[in-house]
């Protein structure tokens, strides 16, 4: 059950990827061969079954305040910074 | 200096009896990291002997505490101030993390030196080690091998003697798995217990940080040190931390063990099942009480990982765009074609794959048939262990179907890769806590890994039994 080329390009658009030749021949077969594998949870009955999100889920959740703590943190070494903000690359313009 | 198989009482008790310094012993094991031939490690901290040089003036002062002056190996997908992280991954081969993860920095608050960051699978996705940015690790009991994964870099430290206690992260078997294949001891706790603050997340419902030791006790201290409450975790249980490596002196056969019935019929590697049987054999003679539990939904436990996890992985995956930090391009292009051009290079094959997979799962139409279904299964799996826990404490399983496979000889069938978690996903999808231990050898030499499953919360139970079996082995080989 390989999946066809104008899915696979769908899903690439989708998750933002460019493939590359290689991939683009072995991700259809790939791909098919393991949605064909994890189909079979369709065999269970799942009808009255109850979902569940994570596995301990008896816990309660975790609250804190919200609030600004100022982060002095000594390597954030990556882009230019102004201020106390980072600079990031212009895209929005070809 | 002889550091094979150094463990934490014996460096503590070297350190009281001044028999060296921190610094002799960092040295040590840098010195065994440069002759490395595993290529277990990505990068070296390079403070760590002026770290050592702090904790021999502590040690001059006073007695020392069980994990100062230890070293350790962290994996690279765990977050350390100052050292590169690049979790196995070109995209940030050049990231430098700016804060460290809530289980390190309680590690360094008892006084660990860091040793450096071990390799991985790309973003901790893999059963080899060979989906890593930075070379495959080869497994130290045979260099034609994998180490597991995909913390394999810190099961084959450990193995290798280039650190004593290694740390490791495990969604779906990736610390157990490697520790079977490598030969060394290995605890996914219950998810929760551990805070995931500064681990660079894979699947966020699955990940949680743990051990990697040559001993059961030493993975009860680590444990110990790194659990608890951390606000910055949202999933963190804020609830107390037993005394752990108390557990691994209990005496008491006073646990119900079980093995699983399924697991009778499935594709195992028959000198595992037998190494197996003898350990089941000896605790039946010692008097331990063991009978046989079902599981019969663990079958779709497999399928619902393969679908849970791509999911997160895509949702998670989706903030490496190349333009706050990591991998960046520096041409001028659209946001879309900057997205695309950053990801298609920084990502390897593998963590693409799995992208895909995620996006295809959460897409129009599909969501209803597979992510919810896979909701569902974790339900029924969760159910399976609930009623094989009112009958035993502890489940006794293989950790893996087969001992350390060749380099390359899964790489081309992903699927065929994805089954070797066949025994260990069914922790992850319950949250279960879970220990791997070394059990013997194959004929090609090659360790064999028992597992050990627990209830939630119950880690006390594996260090009791995984403690008692460890004495089992060591009787049979010394």
């Amino acid at each position: 059950m390989a999946l066809d080329k104008k899915t696979i390009q769908k899903i690439a658009d989708l998750a933002k990827l460019n493939l590359s030749a290689k991939e683009f021949l072995s991700f259809p077969k790939q791909l098919g061969k393991i949605m064909a594998y994890v189909d079979k949870i369709n065999k269970l009955k799942l009808e009255n079954v109850a979902e569940s999100l994570t596995g301990v889920s008896t816990e309660k959740s975790v609250w804190r305040e919200d609030k600004v703590k100022i982060f002095k943190g000594q390597h954030l070494n990556q882009g230019k910074k102004s201020g106390d903000l980072l600079v990031v690359p212009k895209v929005f313009d070809k | 200096m002889d550091i094979k198989k150094f463990d934490i009482e014996k460096i503590n008790k070297g350190y009281q009896k001044k028999e060296f310094s921190a610094q002799e012993l960092t040295l040590a094991f840098l010195s065994n990291i440069k002759k490395d031939k595993t290529n277990s490690f990505i990068s070296i901290n390079e403070n760590a002997l002026a770290e050592a040089k702090k904790v021999d003036a502590i040690l001059a002062k006073k007695k020392p505490n069980k994990l100062l002056g230890l070293p350790i190996a962290i994996k690279d997908t765990i977050v350390v101030e100052g050292l590169r992280a690049t979790a196995g991954s070109k995209m940030l081969e050049n990231y430098i993390a700016p804060y460290s993860s809530t289980a390190v920095e309680r590690l360094k608050k008892a006084g660990v030196i860091i040793l450096g960051k071990t390799n991985c699978d790309e973003f901790a996705m893999g059963s080899s080690n060979e989906n890593s940015g930075f070379g495959p690790v080869k497994n130290p009991s045979d260099f034609t091998r994998v180490p597991g994964g995909s913390s394999g870099g810190s099961a084959a430290a450990v193995a290798a003697n280039l650190a004593p206690v290694a740390l490791g992260t495990d969604t779906g078997g990736s610390i157990r798995q490697p520790a079977a294949f490598c030969g060394v001891v290995g605890v996914k706790p219950t998810y929760g217990r551990v805070s995931r603050y500064g681990l660079i997340a894979m699947a966020s419902s699955l990940d949680q940080v743990g051990p990697l030791t040559n001993t059961v006790k030493d993975s009860a201290y680590l444990l110990q040190a790194m659990a608890g409450f951390d606000e910055y975790d949202s999933t963190s249980a804020d609830r107390s931390v037993p005394d752990f490596p108390r557990a691994c002196e209990k005496k008491e056969k006073n646990l119900r063990l079980g093995v699983v019935k399924e697991y009778a019929n499935q594709k195992i590697q028959p000198e595992i099942t037998t190494a197996i049987n003898d350990v089941v054999a000896k605790l039946k003679k010692d008097g331990w009480k063991v009978s046989v539990v079902s599981l019969p939904n663990m079958d779709y436990a497999l399928a619902a990982y393969y679908l849970i996890m791509p999911a997160e992985v895509s949702s998670n995956l989706a903030k490496f765009d190349g333009l706050l930090y990591g991998l960046r391009k520096e041409k001028k292009l659209s946001l879309d074609d900057w997205y695309k051009s950053v990801r298609s290079v920084g990502f390897g094959e593998e963590t693409k794959r799995r992208i895909m997979l995620g996006t295809y799962i959460l897409s129009a139409g599909y969501y209803d048939a597979y992510y919810k279904q896979a909701q569902k299964v974790r339900t029924l799996v969760k159910e399976d262990f609930s009623q094989a826990f009112a009958q035993v404490d502890v489940i006794l399983t293989p950790t893996t179907p087969t001992t350390a496979f060749r380099l390359g000889e899964k790489t081309s069938d992903p699927l065929s890769m994805y089954l070797s978690d066949a025994f260990t996903v069914g922790a992850n999808i319950a949250g279960i806590p879970g220990l791997s231990l070394p059990i013997g050898r194959d004929k090609n030499n090659l360790p064999i890994g028992l597992q050990l499953l627990a209830n939630y919360w119950q880690e006390e139970k594996l260090f009791q039994v995984g403690s008692y079996i460890e004495k089992i082995i060591n009787a049979k080989t010394t």
